[in-house]
């Protein structure tokens, strides 16, 4: 059992799209998630602007020349059953929504 | 005899000679080499993810930057070359206890902390037992023949080993790791397959197969495992054999759960007998030819040719170490190469004493069991 986020990249044409974790965060030996969710995991993130401003430039090398207009992080509680991921059971907990448009 | 001399016999009581601990710290160095973290990529993280763990890197604001973070990795190679050949052995052992104190700490300040201590001990704990006596510049330097070491650096880091284990083991007992009604290691198990992408080596197999009578006896070997290094402390066989069901332990981990503790094997390493090892391949064939080799160049050797040799070898292992350690083909991650090298030869090693040991143990059973001979009648 554990908690998983899952990002969710809005664009300015209201188009979605999910974006793996792995592929947000820098290279390193398993410890991107463990940082990701001590930095993430709480609202306060959004009043700091270094954080916000770390997230969107990540995001934007992710989607480079595309307009992005913020992110939602979907917290979720995850049961592994077996080793098998499609018997993984997922249930939503909360959702953390940030948006890019006032970051310098 | 009163309890505390009992006691100081006890920790100076040792089988470890200046020649396996010669051995042992060459050993150690290149092990180090091998498997110490690149830990550049930490320099790509924002200083709000920094959260030092209680300690000096408090002391720091944020990640160091790139030329730092080069500049520790070049230091730390420098100082485990120089701990090999045995130069200054005692101030540089403290200072490769301090550097790779720093080069660990650093990663952990994303809020992971890894199992890696019982790695930095040895030259902290060794640097006190003479283990720059034999096979060391130090020791030509010197060319006096080197007392028999004092033992009881060898006991503390038997202890600190064993109170890390034993640590281990209470936690897990603690916190529902032996409850009957769930399985832990299994949980770990499909949460590194799931997650972590930990389905290497047995681990496909293992997945298949998914008995939980298994994961439970897992679970309590593995906190029977833990406690009995502790247990064992008082008597070197006792301890040796533990140890070596350590090694073989970690093996097994590595092949079903891809957990690599290379880190503990490199630190058991303290704890052999080197130069028993060292005599038995040196009589073999192989070894008499390597040796009539060196006999062959001796002369070449003793002057300036072996000291150019000896520093193109120490060049070439640094080169080699850190080529494998900071992955250069990209995709192809070669840093693990060295741990998993490792623990297979630890577990060679621990598994040979073991059988040994077995073998010993079946000998005196048999004296034992041998029925006495019938007196002779008297004349």
């Amino acid at each position: 059992m554990g908690k998983e986020p899952g990002l969710i990249v809005r664009f300015a044409d209201g188009h979605v799209e999910p974006a793996p974790i792995e592929a947000i965060l820098p290279p390193g030996p398993s410890v991107p998630f463990i940082a990701f969710s001590t930095a993430y995991d709480n609202d306060a993130f959004r009043t700091n602007s270094e954080a916000v401003a770390w997230l969107r430039s990540k995001v934007m090398a992710r989607f480079p020349g595309r307009e992005i207009v913020g992110l939602d992080i979907v917290w979720r509680k995850a049961t592994y059953r077996t080793a098998n991921i499609s018997m993984t059971e997922y249930v939503p907990l909360r959702t953390v929504s940030v948006d890019f448009g006032n970051v310098q | 005899m009163r309890i505390i001399e009992k006691f100081d016999r006890w920790v100076e009581d040792g089988p470890f000679t200046a020649e396996d601990l010669g051995i042992y710290r060459i050993i150690y160095a290149l092990s180090v080499l091998l498997v110490a973290p690149d830990i550049t990529w930490l320099a790509h993280y924002p200083d709000f993810m920094f959260h030092p763990p209680p300690g000096p890197l408090q002391l720091l604001s944020g990640f160091p930057s790139p030329a730092v973070l080069i500049g520790l990795e070049v230091l730390r190679s420098v100082i485990l070359i120089l701990l090999g050949l045995g130069i200054w052995t005692k101030q540089v052992s403290i200072a490769a206890w301090l550097i790779l104190s720093a080069t660990y700490g650093v990663t952990f300040c994303l809020g992971k902390i890894d199992h890696t201590i019982l790695l930095t001990l040895p030259p902290l704990v060794l640097a006190f037992a003479g283990w720059g006596n034999r096979y060391s510049v130090d020791a030509i330097r010197r060319s006096s023949t080197p007392s028999v070491p004092p033992q009881w650096p060898l006991r503390l880091l038997a202890l600190l080993i064993g109170w890390g284990f034993f640590a281990a083991a209470l936690t897990k007992a603690l916190t529902g790791w032996l409850s009957l009604s769930s399985q832990a290691s299994r949980g770990y198990f499909i949460l590194g397959f799931v997650t972590q992408g930990r389905t290497h080596w047995l681990a496909q197999w293992v997945a298949e197969h998914d008995v939980l009578v298994a994961w439970e006896i897992v679970d309590w070997l593995t906190v029977a495992f833990e406690l009995a290094i502790l247990i064992a402390l008082p008597w070197w066989r006792a301890f040796r054999i533990t140890l070596a069901v350590a090694a073989t332990f970690h093996l097994v981990v590595l092949l079903i759960m891809n957990i690599d503790f290379s880190n503990a094997v490199v630190a058991y390493g303290a704890f052999v007998s080197w130069s028993a090892i060292a005599r038995r391949i040196g009589s073999s064939r192989v070894g008499r030819f390597g040796v009539r080799g060196l006999e062959a160049r001796h002369a070449r050797l003793a002057g300036a040719g072996g000291r150019i040799l000896l520093v193109a070898i120490a060049v070439g292992v640094g080169a080699v170490s850190w080529f494998l350690m900071v992955s250069p083909a990209g995709s192809i991650s070669t840093g693990p190469i060295g741990g998993h090298l490792i623990i297979a030869i630890g577990a060679v090693i621990g598994l040979t004493y073991l059988v040994l040991e077995a073998r010993t143990a079946l000998v005196l059973l048999s004296i034992v069991r041998r029925p006495k001979a019938p007196l002779a009648p008297p004349q």
